[in-house]
Formats: C-alpha cells, structure tokens, sequence
C-alpha cells in the first residue's frame, strides 16, 4: 500500500492502522521481529512495580526505538488511580500517549465508563494524547468526546478472549456517530476480524493477545498487518451494493442462436 | 534508618540519594521512575533526591501489556 493514507493522531502521522501490545509473549524477544513484520508503530506497555526480590527482563529493551510508546493505566480501579499511573508514565520520559483502563470488574475486565470519562478530562487538560478503553456506548464515546480524548477505543469482546467483534452494532454506531477516530481494542482474535472492523470504517485496531499467543506470533502479526490495510483500503474503496437477487455479470443479450442462458 | 521500598522495610545508612538506592538495588535508573512519598521523582532527579528516615518509595518500571 502506499503511504497517501496516513491516520494523524497525537502529533504523529501513522502509515499502519494496527496497534501491538506488548503482553502475554512466551518470549519478549519475539516484539522486534513482531514489530517489522506487522508493521506497526504503536505499541502498548503497562507499568508496575519493580520485583525487588528477582532481576526482570525489561520488556523495554525490546521495544525498537521508532515505535510510539503507548502505557496503559491497566490496574487502576478508580479516575486517580489511572491519573496517578499515567503521570508516572509521563515521567519514564517516553512521550505523552495514554491508554486508560479503569477496571474494577474481574471477572470480564469491562471499563467503568464514567470513572474513564474523569481520567481523560484531567489528563487531557494535563497535554496528554489520551485514548480511553471504552465498552462502545454512544453516550459514554460522547462524554469521552467532550473530555479531550484523541480517539476511543471500544471492545470487540472482554480483554484477552480471543473472541472477536462481538460489540459489532455498538461499534458500527459509533463509527457512523462519532467524528473521533475509533480504534477498536480488546477481543479481536484472527486478522478477518481486525480487517472487517477496518472494513466498517474502524480507525485502527489494537491487537495483542492473538499476536503473542499465536504458535508464531511473527507470522500472525504479518497477518494482522495485511489484513488491517486490506480492510482499510476496502473502507477507501467503498464497497459495491448489497442486493438479494441475482445481477448478471455480463450482458444478457447477444447470445448464440438456441440459447436462452443467462451469466 | 529504616524506609519503606515498594511495601518492604529496608535499612539504609544516612545520606544515600534515590540514584544510590537504585543502583544498590541493581536496577538500571534510566528503566525506573519513583515515587517519594506519593509525589513523582523523574530519574534525572533521582541523584539529587536524598533519602531521610521514614520515607515511603516506590519504584516502577514498565512490563508487558496491552
């Protein structure tokens, strides 16, 4: 694809619309690689405490240096708490992007709507790029709006399951209502649907767990890649009419003498 | 003296900046961001900030995530 589509967010002109996570990887040391092949340009890390007990691995050092580092507020229950995790994340000296989750549900890990709607308003009014994990709801996409957010990023399905674009109505919704660029987050499991998410006229997709947990999480993110601009460039394209009867693909005249066939 | 580390006691000797606890710890500063008493210590003050009895410090960094 060439580089005249470029999605402009935060101050950066993205030529991929795929998002990569830097979780669940059996080996860190697969991100490069998974980086080149997708190529994406955004990438997400969360923030924690040191283990003081036993040395880590440090995942930034596998994160190669032209991608936009993009720290979620994954562990935060409450607007402070994500407000608390995204100024320490400022501070790590890696730019002012901000992906908020605030979470306080285990058991499915749905975002709390209104405790996002705060955190983004403080934090927008802070200069952060903020993009909020959202559960698509209109009303919640356009308080999220109001508060200063970049882009919103609804869930296809809960955090980690793989299961696709279970949101599709809702997110359809809020492709047609919002004038915000909306990246779609969470669930997304193979790249048909992260492209037909970007056929609906999604933004962006974020991928991670279908990435690093694939038995080659290399190849998958190369399809994710592909698929994501194959979806984005049928969205620029704009797709043929729906119809429920059948439409002859050539002329249904000039036919041998004795034939009365059609197609 | 004695501060609190990520939710741990530890003894220190008197006069030690975050940049020497940090390293003591063997972590890289350039890696770490901090916490002093709930207010943020970027790492290029790591070296100027002292450490005095009773302080509460926590030391992050960022892992894996999506």
């Amino acid at each position: 694809m060439d580089h005249t589509d470029i999605f402009e967010i935060g101050g950066r002109r993205l030529s991929s619309r795929l998002f990569t996570g830097t979780g669940k990887y059996g080996d860190d040391a697969r991100i490069p690689a998974v980086c080149d092949a997708s190529g994406s340009q955004v990438i997400t890390v969360a923030l924690r405490r040191v283990d003081l007990d036993k040395a880590a691995d440090n995942v930034m050092r596998h994160i190669p240096p032209h991608m936009t580092l993009l720290p979620n507020t994954s562990g935060a229950r409450t607007a402070d708490e994500a407000v608390r995790i995204a100024r320490l994340a400022r501070a790590m000296g890696c730019g002012d992007w901000i992906k908020i989750e605030v979470i306080s549900d285990t058991r499915y890990l749905l975002p709390d709507g209104y405790e996002t709607a705060k955190a983004t308003e403080t934090l927008a009014r802070e200069g952060f790029t903020v993009l909020p994990y959202m559960n698509p709801d209109l009303y919640v996409a356009r308080s999220l709006a109001d508060a200063g957010a970049a882009a919103i990023m609804p869930l296809g399905a809960p955090i980690g399951t793989n299961r696709g674009l279970r949101t599709e109505e809702m997110i359809r919704i809020l492709i047609e209502e919002m004038d915000l660029p909306i990246i779609v987050d969470a669930g997304i499991g193979t790249p048909s649907q992260a492209c037909q998410a970007m056929e609906m006229g999604a933004a962006a997709c974020l991928v991670n767990t279908a990435i690093a947990t694939a038995a080659d999480p290399v190849l998958m993110g190369r399809a994710f890649g592909r698929a994501v601009a194959a979806g984005r460039e049928a969205w620029l394209a704009g797709p043929g009419a729906v119809a429920t009867l059948a439409r002859a693909s050539s002329p249904l005249t000039g036919f041998l003498d004795g034939m009365g066939g059609a197609a | 003296m004695l501060i609190t580390v990520n939710g741990s006691t530890r003894e220190i000797a008197p006069g030690r900046t975050l940049h020497d606890l940090v390293l003591s710890m063997g972590l890289d500063p350039s890696v770490v961001v901090a916490e002093l008493n709930h207010d943020i210590v970027p790492g290029e003050r790591f070296g100027s900030t002292g450490l005095n009895a009773g302080d509460r410090i926590e030391l992050l960094s960022f892992v894996g995530g999506g």
